[in-house]
Order: C-alpha cells, then structure tokens, then sequence
C-alpha cells in the first residue's frame, strides 16, 4: 500500500523530478483567444514564451476543471495499492485549483464503492514553493511515513518556503489580477524591477529597484539572508543564463546547499511576465 | 460664594449654560470654536506631514486650520448670543472660508451643525447630539462617492456617540465624542489600503478629531489662550497608523457594540456590569434605547450580562487581539519591537513631492532656493512617529541643516539617518531602494550607495552672467553635470540635447557595467511650441540623441514640477 502524491503545473518542477518522485501533475490551462492549451502538455515551455512574447492578446489561465481532478483521483484511485491520495495545490488566494480539487475529492469520497481518502492542501505557494511542498510530500511517502505526516510535511514545507520574485514589468501581474497587496506599488514610476515576495500567499512589494542589475543584486542578497535554508530554486522563464549564473554564485555563497534552476511554467509566466526572475527558499525551520 | 444669591436670575442662567452646565450657549460656542482653531493651528503641519489620500495635492491641515479660523472670526463677528446665531454665523464664514477639499467637508459639517441648533438660545446635550448627526449626514452628502476611513468616518463616529442627555454634560458627551473620533481615526489604515501602505492615517479624519478635541478643550475651565497661541508639546503618536509602539500590550480582545433595548433600562446597573468585563465601555442612550461600546476579551459574556436587562440587538465585535497581532507582525518586519522607520525628503515641485509620497516618504517642502531649517526636518522627522528617520535633504545646501537637525534630536529621539542626497532624482533612485523590513542604519546605507550609483544632471539658467569656467550671461540656460557646468546654449533643450550624450559617455561601464536606463524630470514651466513636448517626450528625445538607442538605455519621463530647473536627468 502507498500514498499518492498529486500536484498542478504551478510547481514549476523538472520533469526528472516529478518521475523520479512518482508525483501526479494536473494541469492548468493557457488560453490564447479562443485556443486552450493544458499547461505541459499541450503546450511546451519554449513555445509558449515564444507566443507570449509576440503574441498581441496577453493569454489567460484558468484552473483545472473538477473532471480533470475526478480523472486523476480515480486513475490513482483505481489502483489497488493506492492507501491515500495527498494533493498539494497553488494557493487558494492565487488561483482557484485548490477548490476544484476539493470538489473532486468531496465526489471520490461519495461514491458508493471503497475509495482511498484525498487530503487536499492549500500550499499558499505557487512555483518552485509548491514545487518543495509536493517534493517533501512525495519524500515524505518514500520515507514511509504514514498520510498524517506526509500531509504534515507538505505543510511544514509550504510554511517554510518563500518565493521571491523580480518581474521586469508589473504589467503581466496587474493584468491578470494577481498583483495583491503589491497594489500599492504601482506608482507614478513605470520603469521598476520590483522585487516581490510571495507572502502567505500573497503577492507582497518588498523593494522597487529602478534596475534590473540593482533588482537581481537585491534578489540575491535576500537569498542569502533567508536564515537556515534547507533547499533553494532559482527559477526563471526566458532568461536561462542569467539564472544559472545566479544559481552559481548563491551555490558558492553556501556551499552544501543544493541550488536547482527552473523554467516557470507558462501559467506562472503568464502572470509575472518572460523576463521574470526568482527564487525559492525552503527554511530548515 | 456668598454674592451668588443676589444675583439676577438671568446671570444664574448664563453661568449655568458653561462648561459645568447642562447646555451650551453661543458664548460657549465661540469659546470652543476659538480652542479648536488653537488646536488645529497648532496640528496642521504635522496633519499635512501625512497628507497622502486620495491624491497627494494639498495640505489638509493649513486647509482645515484656515477653513475653521473663518468660522471662527465670523462667529467673533456675530451680535447675537443664542447658539443658533453663533454656529450659523460659524457656518457661513467656514463656508467662505473653505480651502481643499477637506475644508469644504469642514464646513459642510459646521452647517449641518448648525442647522441642528437652528433658531435655538442654548443646546443641551440632547441637541447637541442630534447636530453632530445632522452634520454627519451633511458631511455625506457633499461628497459625490463617500469613502470609508475618510474624514467621513470619523464625523460619523463622532456622531454615534448619542449621549444619554440625562446622564452626560455637553462637554462629557463632546469628550466621548472625542473618544470615538480617534478610534474612527485609528481604524482609517485598516479602511484605506493606502494609508496602510503609507503607514500613516487619513489626514482629514485626523484634522475632525483634532477639531472635536478643540471644541471640548473650549469647555475646560482653563484660561484659554488666543489661536495659535502654545497649547504646549502636540501629540504625535497618531501619525503613524500602522504603528504599534504606541499601543498598550495585549488585553484589547474584541472592540464589541450592541443595542440593549426594553423598558425601564437601568443604565448605571448596566454600566456597573459591563464595566467589570472589560474597558472603553460607553453606554448612550436612555431608559428604553441604549448603544453600548466595549473593548472585552468575551463578547458573548457581555450579550449575557446586557440581556438582564432588556433585549439585546445590533451586535458587532471586532477582533481587536487579531488586528494587534497583525500590526505587531509588521512591526518585527520592520525590525522589531518599536523599531519602525521612517523617511522623510525635502521636496520642491509637485511631481517630486507625489514620487517621494508614493516611495513612502513624508515631505519637508524646500529645496534649492527654500533650504528648511534644521528644526523644520526635526519636526517633520517627529512627526512621522517612528524610532528611526531617514532623512533625504536633496539638495547641497540643505545636507548641514539635516546634520544638524540629527544632533539637535538628541535623547528625546527620534533617531535621524541622513541619506547625503544631493537632488532629488537622486533621492528617486535611494527610496526606491527601500527595504522596509530592514533597520534604519541598513537601509541609510543601503539608500546612500543607491544615490552614489546615479549619475545626476540637469538645466537650469545662470543667476547672474559670469566668465568662467564658461562664459554665461544672466538668465541663459546651461547644464549641469554633477558639479561641473557644461554647455551655455540658447534654449534649455539645446542645454539637454548637449547633457545626455555627456552623460552616457561619463558613465563608468568598467565599475558599474552598462547604464540601465535615463529619467528625465521635467520642471515647472509653460512649454512653448518649439519646446520639447511633456507628452511625447520619450520620442522627442529617442529621434534628438542617437546615443541613447546605442546605449541600450530605457527612458523615462517623469513630471517633477521642480523650480528653476526646466530638466532634471539621471542615469543609472
């Protein structure tokens, strides 16, 4: 018997991640017009920037239907072996997922027959900060811990991660109305990297460089000053090098702690724009 | 005293309607209108020091001040002594009288004030009460859209406060009043997001309590001084409205109101109960109505308690504890227990003064050619209410006056930083550096490598002809980099035309790598047809400076309104 570990394509993890792992992804949608692409598989991440970038209409998102989680919960469901399903999603202030899965769940465990329960979590997280959620989740169940701590452990992670975030505009974020509390932010000056935190799931303002040189800086300086990290993602969606060297020097400022670069997906990219930058820390404590 | 008795029945009446009394005359009112203009006077620039909603353009203090100071002197004007004739007198005169938006909901109120005592000799506190809600209704109506955690607010609060006219004196149903204003005012950040963000409450509900608390000062027995006469030290606590410091650890729990309504009511029994289960209880009304306002860590018990004594109704509680732990939470973002910074930039132009505002500054007005004194910054840096200021003077000659203004802080605080800006595109590019979660020293040094970063320029005109280092006749325009005078030219766009293309050569790309992007702030003046457009700037220049696309370098164009400088520029 073992426990499931589901996710969205928020998560923003590596493909050798999530098989290695053994997680379920669902994934969200990317409209562009009338054109619905399932974010990963329908639509690849280099196409999409592509599109993005020239595309005249800013493409829209939407969360997975509640069949598509039924879909997924049932095929793991169907399995013998499976005790328990344990979903992690985006956070509920962020996007709708997290109630489109707990409808699903609701319906799995109304049916008639037998069926392993689902425990959906609301990470508060988006990217790679769910992306640690639904990892520790999933390493938690290889450890053999049974579902009360494998729930404890993706919720620990999601308390424990922040995300930071440069955008090279705020345009993408207030567009798509995921701006938040960093409303207040916009101001009279246009050309600004802010940095961003997501906060509880939020989207806070932490500082408005007026450069991207100054943006990337403090984006690396507060990496450095999350106290105890346990694990860090650098994660990016057009600039890879620029990434990777962000990667190399956090690597070099602490060793011992493991560093990955991911590519946002397209649903995040849609929202914080092609030229974003980030980073993701997971505390020890 | 012992002449008491023998004086005329009409003198008994007059001196019961003071501030002891059970009603308020027009004398009484003059009296109160005379502390309240003291009051506000002596407020208004620390009221205008938080002057950020809904647009930052005016000063809401001086305003309001001004505004009240007519109706004072038209009330000094009125030959009758009824205080129907005083507060229409009032009224008028604050309606002539009114200035900004803010003054004209001041007066707005003072009418519906007065329409409340309207034909009356005196105003017990039964009328009272009901023209503070006629002038809250009136205040409503003036205004197209009301918001909440406005001025608004707090007329309303004022208002709510419904005196029991048996139980209360005029001037204990003003304090109450008084009581629920402040509160109103405290609650504006959790109404306004804004002012959140800001850090500070809604000015013109703060400039209404500070009227309120006037009128009721009015009433003390004291020898009152003249307006704008010394009231002693102002509070400013409430400046800051995110900030914690000021409130009292713990024991807040929930901010509970109800309607207690049945026959008979026994308000002191009533009183005497509730009063045992918490703090802040006001109990307003009367034998069949009563509202009831307590802070209690347990609501439900004062439901319970109330319901002996009629029917209870109209129940709210707001969870004071919560909002408490949510600004301490912010208060150790900002570096912790009574730690909270603030900035504070000396401005000119009105552009400047919004940027600074919205980079979560507060103004000192001066600059070039109107250094503030020391003791302008210090009074501004106090008034922000936090335990660290920074200060950006924006100017050369302002950097001693701040110095000094630090020094002169001593132990009574608050802490000054001074960011040595020396303009203020500069100070742009320092705020915008500002990372509230830090401490002050952290953030002043951060701020003051931020300014060293930009290369700053501008055009202004020669004050007076000169030779050398170049030749300059009055009036003429040049630019200015840093500190070096450039090119005398005929118009101050050749000036800027001859600036930016030194200033991408200067910019040091070995230190620094490449400059990222150019901000162009345009100054206070009438554009002429030939002049560079305000609204198509960015092109303008593009097809004017080939360097700039060479570069790679962003644009920005910002109105900053500054005097005496048609361009101010900056690289970074």
């Amino acid at each position: 018997m073992t426990i499931r570990v589901v996710t969205d394509s928020t998560c923003d993890l590596n493909s050798a991640d999530i098989e290695r792992l053994g997680i379920a992804v669902v994934p969200l949608n990317i409209h562009f017009g009338a054109e619905v692409y399932r974010d990963g598989l329908d639509i690849g991440k280099q196409e999409f920037y592509e599109r993005l970038e020239q595309s005249a209409v800013l493409p829209r998102t939407s969360q997975p239907s509640v069949s598509d989680f039924q879909a997924t919960y049932e095929a793991l469901a169907g399995d013998t072996t499976t005790e328990a399903i344990v979903s992690v999603h985006i956070g509920g202030k962020l996007s709708g997922t997290i109630n489109a899965a707990q409808t699903a769940a609701r319906l799995l465990a109304e049916r008639d027959d037998p069926t392993p329960p689902v425990h959906v979590v609301d990470s508060d997280q988006a990217s790679i900060g769910l992306g640690f959620t639904a990892m520790a989740a999933a390493e938690a169940v290889a450890d053999g811990a049974d579902v009360e701590a494998v729930v404890g452990a993706a919720e620990g992670t999601a308390r424990r991660s922040r995300v930071l975030l440069v955008v090279d505009t705020l345009e993408y974020l207030q567009k798509g109305g995921r701006i938040g509390r960093a409303r207040a932010f916009l101001g009279t000056l246009l050309r600004t990297k802010p940095v961003l935190e997501l906060a509880a799931g939020e989207i806070e303002g932490i500082e408005r460089p007026r450069t991207r040189q100054k943006a990337i800086e403090r984006l690396f300086q507060l990496t450095l000053r999350t106290p105890a990290p346990r694990r860090i993602g650098i994660l990016h969606g057009t600039t890879p090098e620029e990434a990777e060297a962000l990667a190399a020097r956090v690597r070099e400022a602490l060793p011992g702690v493991p560093v990955s670069v991911h590519r946002c997906s397209p649903v995040i990219g849609v929202h914080t724009g092609p030229a974003a930058i980030g980073a993701a820390i997971e505390r020890m404590r | 005293m012992s002449e008491t008795g023998e004086r005329p029945s009409t003198v008994q009446a007059t001196e019961r309607a003071t501030s002891s009394g059970a009603a308020l005359d027009g004398a009484d009112f003059r009296r109160m209108l005379a502390a309240a203009s003291a009051w506000l006077d002596r407020h208004a620039d620390a009221i205008d020091a938080i002057n950020v909603f809904p647009v930052p353009d005016g000063d809401t203090g001086r305003n309001m001040a001004q505004t009240l100071r007519a109706a004072w002197e038209a009330a000094g004007a009125e030959p009758g002594d009824s205080i129907g004739d005083v507060l229409r007198a009032a009224a008028d005169g604050a309606l002539l009288g009114a200035r900004g938006n803010s003054g004209v909901i001041l007066s707005q109120w003072m009418r519906g004030l007065a329409q409340g005592v309207e034909g009356r000799e005196e105003a017990d506190t039964g009328l009272l009460a009901e023209a503070l809600a006629r002038a809250s209704t009136r205040a409503y109506a003036a205004i197209e859209e009301p918001r909440e955690g406005t001025i608004l607010s707090v007329t309303r609060a004022a208002a709510t406060c419904g005196p029991n006219p048996d139980a209360f004196t005029p001037r204990e149903a003003l304090r109450g009043a008084v009581t629920r204003a402040e509160e109103a005012v405290a609650r504006t950040p959790q109404q306004m997001p804004l002012l959140a963000e800001a850090g500070v409450v809604d000015s013109g509900a703060q400039g209404l309590a500070v009227v309120l608390a006037g009128f009721e000062r009015g009433l003390r027995d004291d020898d009152l001084p003249a307006p704008a006469a010394d009231f002693g030290q102002i509070r400013t606590e409430w400046l800051v409205g995110a900030s914690p410091a000021t409130e009292t650890g713990g024991g807040f729990g929930f901010c509970t109101e109800f309607v207690l309504s049945g026959a008979g009511l026994d308000l002191e029994q009533l009183r005497e109960a509730l009063d045992a289960l918490g703090d802040s209880l006001v109990v307003a009304g009367d034998e069949r109505l009563a509202r009831i306002h307590l802070h209690t860590d347990t609501p439900e018990a004062a439901f319970d308690a109330s319901r002996r004594f009629g029917a209870v109704d109209q129940c709210t509680t707001d969870d004071m504890d919560a909002r408490h732990a949510e600004l301490a939470r912010r208060a150790d973002a900002a570096g912790g227990e009574g730690a909270t910074v603030a900035a504070v930039a000396v401005a000119s132009g009105d552009g400047f003064v919004q940027l600074f505002r919205e980079l979560g500054a507060a103004i000192v007005p001066g600059g070039a050619t109107l250094n503030p004194s020391a003791a302008e910054i210090l009074a501004a840096a106090r008034a922000t209410g936090a335990g660290t200021v920074l200060v950006l003077p924006n100017d050369r000659n302002v950097i001693a006056a701040a110095r000094q203004a630090a020094a002169l802080a001593g132990a009574e605080g608050p802490e000054l930083q001074v960011v040595p800006t020396e303009s203020q595109p500069a100070a742009v590019t320092a705020l915008s550096m500002w990372d509230r979660a830090t401490g002050g020293e952290e953030a002043g040094a951060r701020m003051a490598e931020a300014a060293e970063s930009v290369l700053s320029g501008g055009v202004t005109f020669a004050a007076r002809a000169i030779e050398r280092p170049i030749a300059l006749r009055e009036g003429q325009p040049f630019a200015i980099l840093g500190r070096e005078m450039l090119a005398a030219s005929a118009t101050p766009e050749e000036a800027l035309l001859a600036l930016i293309p030194r200033m991408l050569e200067r910019w040091p790309a070995e230190q620094r790598g490449p400059a990222e992007l150019l901000t162009l702030y345009l100054g206070d003046r009438d554009a002429g047809p030939d002049d560079l457009p305000g609204d198509a700037a960015e092109e303008w220049l593009r097809a004017r400076v080939p360097a700039l696309a060479a570069a790679d370098v962003e644009l920005e164009v910002v109105i900053g309104g500054q005097p005496h400088y048609p361009f101010l520029v900056s690289l970074e």
